[in-house]
């Protein structure tokens, strides 16, 4: 059948029954084959008084009489085509997600004040009718439009050439969350929404680049261009992008260049950079209280004195510092691995460009986010998650600080100019940091609990949700999913979501690549989308030109022509 | 046998076959001719016996009879539509009942070549709607035809009219005439012979068919098949 899936929309059906906790019953239309029909798909049951827009979240076979399943026809005989349809047909669950008045259209309609969740069902038989370009942009927004509050995420699913946005005003209000489990598209996902997020001047963001893929080119692991490599943050927004990195020898032998280089005086490493380290150095909680101790004996140089101490006589040491000897002699072994961490330092180094001191590299860092800059922290060779943890906490724990600051000082001016930009920081392998362990200890649990009261949220990107701590999970503005099979990550994802059991066989059921599910504070309902194709296309509509089309261009400009 | 040169005859109920001499010719197989009506759009009977629910018309002496589950029509001014459910031969003298000869096709119309004038062909029409400006409307007709009214078969265009809705079939599936499932049979081969793409009809008549026997799924089953097998 084919059906002009732009504007012209076809019946599917009609609905026969539902409710509003469970969702919507619709009796496919006989002229519609039901293997057309997929869970995901984006559909408008119109009632009487209202539109509402809903998800195909089933689809069951079902059959008027049990004897016709009994004894079942021959495939393709008359008696299976009299009864296709009619006595053997396809009933299709919906999840009715937003309403909206009928005939309010054009310039009468306003997207916060007319789309309104549902707080009632169709009548019976109201029709059901594929969703057409109109009623995505209706409730999605349009890019073309407002450009920098709605950026065009993809396509709904069987809908190309139509744009699924997100509402970016409220994509930074909240902490957010892209997960799917590996090789699915988080990567891309992340590096879309990020540069999104960079074209529209609505937020700076900070990210702990674990395996430095933002930043500069990467290769794509699969799709159309499988191997090929395509641009990173830095390579479409030169001007707006500040590369650091942790090890400025992975940056030289990928011949990339870096304009920060980040080095960690072990001085300035403090007992709360340690703290959520516990997991990943099996530290017991005595060991901690042992830290504090030595914290309040030699104040900044507490790390540094433990590391230096011969383990010999660590029994004596004890005795004079007060602490327990089994509990120090750990401390000691287990910190020993962040000394040998390359970009740990023992003290303050001068370098022919000047001072790198953690605090020097932190400032340069926050005023570049202040100033609009866009930050990406790249790891290097030195992604192990101890590095990542331990400079993540770090260094978000003292910008999170400063933004607290800016923050209560815009509460006390009240002058828009004092206003802290809003920072989304992006961090990978969130279940290290938000697991309900962790959460507790580290500034990532304080930002994703405080949401935006000090202009700071989180990019959660993760392949493993389940391991994040609930409460968190629960205070996430926005999902981008991905697809993921384990129950308890799916369960995970839909936590502190309503109705989310209907969502649950969507989401299970998405392609492993370009598809994601998107719900939450960002999207007025939860959709699947076909994410936009991360390539030429993709760069031109961020800005980037070729050096031939930037020449070209520059040539018109001097020539006194029109660009 | 070549074509039309077979004697037309009738097999009564305790099997006596009784020939009907000088009646059209066609092949043994199509008894009851079945089929392309715009060769015989004139009169085939007249109509002997009347009622706003069926009629009995009688076949014009050396005419066919109509084929069970024909469409019929009668009268000019409205026309009544039927469908033939019963088609008889008998003896003119209703006393004299025909009994057994015993003897060869050949040699019956050598003997007896005035058979034909004493035997009669009936047949019994259900009436199912009527015309209206070029409209069918199904239901039974408010007043009977004429008696004597000329009865015509109708054509693939009529037919074509009649069964763009179906809703009829349930006054044929509800009239309470024996063998009505092979009756529904013999109309939908009606139906169905009078459109060019035949699978596609066969669906949509099987379809309506499908809602007659909604709680029968065995005799559905058996119809559709039967159906087919014709196809």
């Amino acid at each position: 059948m084919v059906v002009n899936r732009e504007n012209h929309s076809h019946n599917l059906g009609v609905i026969t029954a539902g409710s509003l906790a469970e969702g919507l019953e619709m009796r496919l239309d006989p002229a519609y084959a039901v293997e057309q029909v997929r869970a995901g798909k984006f559909v408008v049951v119109e009632g009487s008084e209202f539109d509402f827009f809903s998800m195909i979240t089933d689809v069951c076979l079902d059959a008027s009489s049990g004897a016709i399943l009994r004894d079942p026809p021959r495939r393709s005989s008359l008696l299976d085509d009299v009864l296709a349809g009619d006595h053997t047909y396809a009933t299709i669950s919906l999840k009715p997600m937003l309403m909206l008045q009928r005939g309010v259209a054009g310039e009468r309609f306003d997207r916060e004040e007319h789309l309104r969740p549902v707080k009632s069902i169709p009548v019976h038989f109201s029709t059901v009718r594929e969703a057409g370009k109109d009623d995505v942009n209706r409730v999605f927004g349009e890019e073309s439009v407002t450009q920098t509050r709605f950026f065009n995420l993809g396509a709904p699913l069987d809908m190309d050439n139509v744009e699924v946005c997100l509402d970016l005003d409220r994509f930074i209000e909240r902490s957010n969350g892209i997960f799917g489990k590996t090789g699915t598209g988080k990567t891309f996902l992340t590096r879309l929404v990020l540069a999104g997020l960079i074209r529209s001047h609505k937020a700076v963001n900070l990210i702990f680049d674990m395996h430095s893929e933002y930043g500069w080119e990467t290769r794509a692991e699969s799709g159309p261009g499988k191997d090929a490599f395509v641009k990173g943050l830095k390579n479409l927004f030169p001007g707006k992008v500040l590369i650091c990195t942790l090890d400025p020898d992975s940056a030289r032998q990928r011949n990339v260049s870096f304009d920060l280089e980040v080095q960690i005086p072990l001085n300035e490493i403090e007992v709360e950079d340690i703290a959520p380290l516990q997991e990943e150095l099996n530290l017991h909680p005595t060991a901690i209280e042992t830290a504090y101790i030595l914290r309040n004996l030699f104040k900044k140089n507490w790390l540094k004195k433990l590391l230096d101490t011969d383990p010999a006589e660590m029994k004596e040491q004890a005795e004079q510092w007060g602490a327990n000897k089994e509990s120090l002699a750990a401390l000691y072994r287990k910190l020993r691995a962040v000394r040998d961490l390359p970009f740990v330092v023992d003290k303050t180094e001068t370098k022919a460009e000047g001072e790198i001191t953690l605090t020097a590299s932190i400032r340069r860092i926050i005023e570049e986010l202040r100033g609009g800059r866009h930050v990406d922290l790249e790891f290097g060779r030195v992604s192990g998650m101890l590095a990542y943890l331990l400079v993540a906490n770090l260094i978000s724990r003292r910008i999170h600080h400063e933004w607290v600051k800016d923050a209560e000082k815009y509460m006390a001016t009240q002058k828009l100019e004092d206003r802290p930009r809003p920072l989304l920081i992006t961090i990978e392998e969130a279940h290290k940091f938000l697991n309900p362990a962790a959460a507790r200890q580290t500034i990532f649990g304080v930002i994703a609990r405080e949401l935006r009261k000090y202009f700071v949220s989180l990019l959660v990107v993760d392949q493993r949700p389940s391991g994040i701590d609930d409460e968190i999970l629960s205070q996430l503005g926005t999902r981008i999913t991905a697809l993921l099979n384990d129950e308890k990550d799916i369960q995970a994802v839909f936590t502190g979501v309503s109705g989310a059991s209907a969502l649950r066989n969507v989401l299970a059921t998405l392609d492993t690549k370009q598809q994601a599910l998107i719900l939450g504070h960002a999207t007025p309902m939860p959709v699947v989308v076909k994410t936009r194709t991360y390539g030429l296309d993709f760069y031109r509509a961020m800005g980037w030109e070729s050096k031939e089309e930037k020449s070209l261009r520059l040539g018109r400009i001097t020539a006194g022509l029109p660009e | 046998m070549p074509r039309g040169e077979s004697d037309h005859f009738s097999i009564f109920a305790d099997g006596i076959i009784i020939q009907h001499v000088g009646a059209v010719r066609e092949p043994p197989d199509g008894v009851y001719f079945h089929g392309n009506s715009k060769k015989m759009t004139d009169a085939i009977g007249e109509v002997v016996n009347t009622s706003t629910t069926e009629i009995v018309g009688q076949c014009r002496r050396n005419g066919r009879p109509p084929a069970f589950g024909s469409f019929i029509q009668v009268g000019v001014e409205i026309c009544r539509i039927g469908v033939v459910y019963n088609v008889e031969t008998t003896s003119i003298d209703p006393n004299r009942r025909p009994s057994a000869l015993g003897l060869s096709e050949e040699q019956l119309q050598r003997s007896y070549p005035q058979l034909s004038s004493l035997l009669r062909s009936q047949f019994q029409a259900l009436l199912i709607g009527w015309l209206s400006d070029n409209r069918f409307v199904y239901g039974l007709p408010q007043t009977p035809p004429s008696l004597h009214a000329q009865v015509q078969p109708c054509r693939d265009e009529v037919i074509r009219c009649i069964s763009r809705d179906l809703g009829f079939l349930r006054l044929i599936y509800a009239s309470g005439k024996s063998a009505t499932e092979d009756l529904l049979l013999g109309v939908c081969r009606s139906i169905i012979e009078a459109h060019e793409r035949k699978r596609t009809e066969a669906v949509r008549v099987g379809k309506a068919v499908s809602e007659l026997y909604r709680d029968d799924y065995d005799t559905l089953k058996r119809f559709i098949t039967r159906l087919e097998s014709w196809l």
